[in-house]
C-alpha cells in the first residue's frame, strides 16, 4: 500500500479511530499488528510470512543473549546475522553475484548454465532487515535490554509507517513507545497532519512530477539532446530528494498519530556546505546505522589514517550496495567514500561544524559557493544511482563531451525553476523554523489549515487523475 | 465570534493564495497543462493557435499547436510551385502527443522524401484526437485543403467502420446531406464553453476535471483501488458492414490525391478492406508490418511505463515514417 494512494486514506481511516477507541495497550498493540500485516500484505500476502520469521528469529535471539554466558552469546549473534544477511541475500544479492560471477567466467572463456533466478524482492526488506539487526547487535552490545514481550517486538519489526523505507528506527527509541503506546497529545496530532500533508504534496507534486521527465528521458538518453539529459539528471536530484524526503514527512506523521515519535531523515540536505555535511544531512537513519554498526566495528578512525580511510571506502561501498544489487550503486557508494575521504584529508583532523549560518549576511557568498560545489557534486553521483546499466552512463558522458542544444532550452529552464524554487522555498521554510511542519509556527489556525487544506486537495487531485508512483526507495 | 471570524478570514485567503502560487507551480512545472481546445464558429472545436504543452501520458513531448492551430512547424496557406504538400488526417495516433515533433512520423516523413525531393515536401499535421473517418474528411475540406495539399493521407482503424459520433462539437458531415458542417449541433456548445473558459485558463481546474472524468468512466472502486480487483473487458471488434455514410464519403474523394493508411497492428477487417478497395482508394496496410516489428521484440505501441499497448511509440513513429516515405514517393511525384 503506498502512502500517495487513496486506498492509504482509506486505510487511516479505519486505523486511526479504532485504535484512538482502544483502551486497552495490549489490543491497541493487537490492532496496528493486524494493520501492519494487512498494509504490508497488500502488495504480496506471501512477504507477511517473512516479517514473521524475521520478527521470530530476533525476539528469540534477543532473548538467548541476554541468557546465555559470554562465551556463547556469539553465535547467537552469528546466527541472527546469518539468517537476516542470509534472507537479504538471497531475495536482494543472489542474482547480483551469480550473474557477476558468470560475467566474469564468460572473459575467461567458460559459458556456465544461467543461473539467474527469478525472485520477487520483498518491498522494504533492507529497511526492516537492518533495524531487527540493530536490534540484536544492541542487546548483544548489552546498550538494551531484550524484550520479553513478543507483540511489541513484532510491531517494532513491522510498525507500518516506517515498515517498508523507514526511517530505520533503533529498539532503544522506537521500542519503549510501542510497549506503552500512549495516546497522542494534541501538538503531535497538529504536527502529524502537517507532516503528512507537506510530505504527499512534496512526495506527489514535486518528486513524482519531477519523475516523469527523468524516467522518459533515462528511458533512453541516446534520443534527447545534451541539454536535456543534463535537465534530467537535475529533475532527478530533485525528485530523489522529494520523493524520499515526502516519504519520510509522511512516515513521521502517521506515526506521531499513534503518539509515536519517529527520528528525522532529512535535514535539508541540498543546502549542505560540504560532503561530510551532506551525509549529516541526508538519509540520517541509514547513515547513523552504517556509523554506529559498520563504520564503528570496522574500528573507525581508531586505528590510523590509513585504516580510517579504508573504513570509510568500506563502508560507502556497502552502503552503496545495502541500496541496490548493482554496480552503479557500488560506483555510487565508492564516489561518495571517495569524495568523504578527500574532504577528511582536506579537514586535516578538524570536526565539521553543522552551525545554522547559512544565511548570514556577512558569509553567505562564500557558503553559497559551497552550498553550490557540494550539490554539484552530489547531483553528479546521482547519475550512476539513477541508470540501469552503466552502458547508460557512458552515454551521458558522450552527450555532455559533443554539445547539442535544444529547441526547447527555454521550457526546460522554467521547468527547472519551478521545481528548484518549490524545493528550496520548503527547505528554506524547514530551516528558517527547525521544524519539517514549518506551517504549524503560524499561531493563526485558520491560516494553517487554510494552507494545508490547498496543499492537500491539490496532491489529492493529482493522485486521482495520475498513477500513483512507488517511492523510489521501495527497491532498496 | 472575533476569534472565529479571524480563523476563518484567515482560512479563506490562504486557501485561496496557496492555491494561487500552487496554479502558477503547477503551470510551469508541467504538473498539468491547460486546456488546449477552444470552440471556433469556423472549425468546431479546435487547438487553440500558439497553444504550448507538456504532454505526460504514455509518452513525453513539448510543442505547441503553431499558429494555423495545427502541429509541427507551420507553414503558409500559399504553396509555392516548387513545393509538394502532403496533409495527415487522423485521430490521436496522428496526432501523436506521445512523442516530440522530432520524433513524429510526421518529421521522418518530411525529412525522407526531402532527401529525395531536395528540400520540396512539406508535411503537414491536421490529426485529432477522437476523430473519426467523417470528422476528418470535414476537417480536410474545412481547414487542411486551404493549405493546396498535394496528397492526403488518411489514416483509418477499426474503430471507423461503425464510427459513431461522440462529440457533436467536432467538425463533421451531415447524416441527411453529407454537407461538411463545422460542428453537428450546438445542444453542448453553452455547457461546453463555459467549462472551457475555466479549463483553458487554469491547470488547477483542468486537473481536477481530468480527475471528475477519471472517477466518472472508471468508477470509484478503481480510482480508490488502482484497478487491483478491477477486470478490464477486452475491447472486441465485430465485422460490421461499414456505415453507409463513410461509403458515400468515399465516393465524393478524389483517388488521385489519396492515401488510406490502415494504422493498427491487429489485421484489418475484410469488410472494410473491400469497401475500400470497392471504391478505388490506395491503400497502405500497415498491420502485418507492425506486427512484424512485434515480433522482433520492438513492439510499436508498447510504453516503458504501462502494461498494456498505447499508440505509437518512438520506435513506431521512426518505423511509420520511413515506410510512409518509400510508400508515398512515387504519389507526389
Amino acid at each position: 500500500m503506498l502512502f500517495n494512494s487513496i486506498i492509504f486514506f482509506v486505510f487511516l481511516l479505519v486505523v486511526l479511530p479504532v485504535f484512538y477507541s482502544l483502551r486497552n495497550t495490549q489490543y491497541k498493540k493487537v490492532w496496528l499488528l493486524a494493520a501492519s500485516y494487512v498494509f504490508y500484505g497488500y502488495w504480496d500476502w506471501r512477504f507477511c510470512g517473512l516479517l514473521l520469521f524475521s520478527s521470530l528469529v530476533d525476539y528469540w535471539v534477543g532473548l538467548k543473549l541476554h541468557q546465555e554466558v559470554e562465551e556463547k552469546r556469539k553465535r547467537w549473534l552469528i546466527l541472527s546475522l546469518v539468517v537476516n544477511l542470509g534472507l537479504l541475500s538471497v531475495f536482494k544479492y543472489f542474482n547480483f553475484f551469480i550473474d557477476s560471477f558468470q560475467a566474469v567466467l564468460n572473459g575467461f572463456g567458460f559459458t556456465p548454465d544461467y543461473l539467474h533466478l527469478q525472485i520477487l524482492l520483498p518491498v522494504g526488506i533492507s529497511f526492516y532487515t537492518f533495524q531487527t539487526l540493530s536490534y540484536t547487535i544492541d542487546v548483544y552490545r548489552k546498550r538494551i535490554e531484550p524484550t520479553r514481550d513478543f507483540l511489541s517486538f513484532a510491531l517494532f519489526v513491522s510498525f507500518f509507517p516506517q515498515l517498508v523505507a523507514g526511517p530505520i528506527e533503533r529498539a532503544k527509541t522506537l521500542l519503549p513507545q510501542l510497549e506503552k503506546l500512549k495516546k497522542p497529545t494534541q501538538k503531535m496530532v497538529e504536527d502529524g497532519i502537517a507532516l503528512i500533508v507537506l510530505g504527499l504534496f512534496k512526495k506527489v507534486m514535486i518528486g513524482d512530477t519531477a519523475g516523469r521527465y527523468a524516467d522518459h528521458i533515462f528511458n533512453d538518453l541516446s534520443i534527447y539532446p545534451s541539454f536535456e539529459v543534463l535537465a534530467a539528471l537535475l529533475l532527478f536530484t530533485i525528485q530523489i530528494y522529494a520523493d524520499f524526503s515526502g516519504y519520510s514527512n509522511i512516515a513521521r506523521g502517521v506515526a506521531k498519530l499513534l503518539g509515536i515519535e519517529l527520528m528525522k531523515n532529512f535535514n535539508q540536505p541540498y543546502f549542505s556546505r560540504n560532503i561530510t555535511e551532506f551525509w549529516h544531512r541526508w538519509h540520517i537513519s541509514l547513515s547513523t546505522w552504517l556509523r554506529d554498526y559498520l563504520y564503528i566495528s570496522l574500528g573507525g578512525n581508531r586505528k590510523g589514517n590509513t585504516r580510517t580511510y579504508f573504513n570509510l571506502m568500506l563502508t560507502m561501498l556497502l552502503g552503496g550496495l545495502w541500496h541496490g544489487a548493482s554496480w552503479n550503486f557500488v560506483i555510487w557508494g565508492a564516489l561518495h567514500g571517495f569524495y568523504l575521504l578527500i574532504h577528511r584529508v582536506w579537514l586535516k583532523g578538524k570536526k565539521v561544524e553543522d552551525t545554522n549560518y547559512i544565511f548570514n549576511k556577512t558569509t553567505f557568498p562564500k557558503t553559497l559557493l559551497h552550498v553550490l560545489l557540494t550539490f554539484i557534486l552530489v547531483s553528479f553521483t546521482w547519475l550512476f544511482f539513477r541508470v540501469d546499466r552503466l552502458a547508460e552512463g557512458l552515454v551521458f558522458f558522450q552527450k555532455m563531451s559533443h554539445w547539442e542544444g535544444s529547441a526547447f532550452t527555454s521550457v526546460y529552464l522554467q521547468v527547472l525553476m519551478a521545481f528548484f524554487a518549490m524545493t528550496f522555498a520548503f527547505d528554506f521554510f524547514e530551516y528558517r523554523t527547525g521544524r519539517h511542519a514549518f506551517v504549524n509556527v503560524i499561531s493563526n489556525k485558520g491560516i494553517r489549515y487554510g494552507i494545508l487544506l490547498a496543499l492537500f486537495s491539490v496532491s489529492l487531485i493529482y493522485i486521482i487523475q495520475a498513477k500513483s508512483s512507488p517511492f523510489l526507495y521501495f527497491q532498496f | 465570534m472575533g476569534r472565529i471570524l479571524k480563523y476563518g478570514i484567515g482560512f479563506l485567503v490562504a486557501f485561496l493564495v496557496t492555491m494561487l502560487i500552487l496554479e502558477g507551480y503547477v503551470y510551469t512545472s508541467g504538473a498539468s497543462r491547460k486546456s488546449e481546445v477552444y470552440f471556433n464558429d469556423s472549425f468546431g472545436k479546435a487547438y487553440q493557435p500558439q497553444y504550448d504543452y507538456i504532454w505526460f501520458s504514455e509518452g513525453f513531448s513539448m510543442g505547441s499547436v503553431n499558429e494555423g492551430g495545427y502541429l509541427g512547424p507551420f507553414y503558409t496557406e500559399e504553396k509555392p510551385d516548387s513545393v509538394k504538400r502532403i496533409v495527415l488526417l487522423g485521430d490521436s495516433y496522428v496526432e501523436g502527443f506521445q512523442v516530440f515533433d522530432r520524433n513524429h512520423f510526421r518529421n521522418h516523413l518530411e525529412r525522407n522524401l526531402n532527401l529525395v525531393h531536395f528540400d520540396s515536401v512539406e508535411v503537414l499535421n491536421f490529426g485529432r484526437s477522437n476523430f473519426n473517418f467523417p470528422n476528418m474528411y470535414a476537417y480536410s475540406q474545412l481547414l487542411a485543403q486551404k493549405y493546396n495539399p498535394d496528397l492526403y493521407i488518411y489514416f483509418v482503424s477499426r474503430e471507423d467502420l461503425n464510427s459513431l459520433t461522440t462529440d457533436v462539437l467536432l467538425p463533421n458531415v451531415s447524416p441527411t446531406n453529407l454537407e461538411v458542417v463545422p460542428f453537428l449541433g450546438d445542444a453542448t456548445l453553452s455547457k461546453f464553453q463555459k467549462a472551457n473558459t475555466v479549463l483553458r485558463h487554469s491547470s488547477l481546474a483542468y486537473m481536477a476535471n481530468s480527475a471528475r472524468r477519471m472517477i466518472q468512466d472508471k468508477g470509484l472502486s478503481f480510482v480508490v483501488f488502482e484497478g487491483k480487483f478491477s477486470k478490464q473487458t477486452p475491447i472486441s471488434f465485430e465485422e460490421k458492414q461499414i456505415q453507409s455514410i463513410n461509403e458515400k464519403l468515399f465516393d465524393k474523394l478524389d483517388k488521385s490525391r489519396i492515401l488510406f493508411v490502415y494504422r493498427e497492428k491487429e489485421p484489418m477487417p475484410t469488410a472494410m478492406r473491400m469497401k475500400i478497395k470497392k471504391a478505388g482508394i490506395p491503400l497502405l496496410d500497415l498491420s502485418h508490418r507492425l506486427q512484424m516489428l512485434e515480433l522482433m521484440g520492438q513492439n510499436p505501441n508498447g510504453w516503458f511505463n504501462q502494461n498494456g499497448d498505447g499508440h505509437w511509440n518512438i520506435e513506431g513513429h521512426r518505423y511509420v515514417g520511413e515506410l510512409l516515405a518509400s510508400s508515398v514517393s512515387e504519389l507526389i511525384d
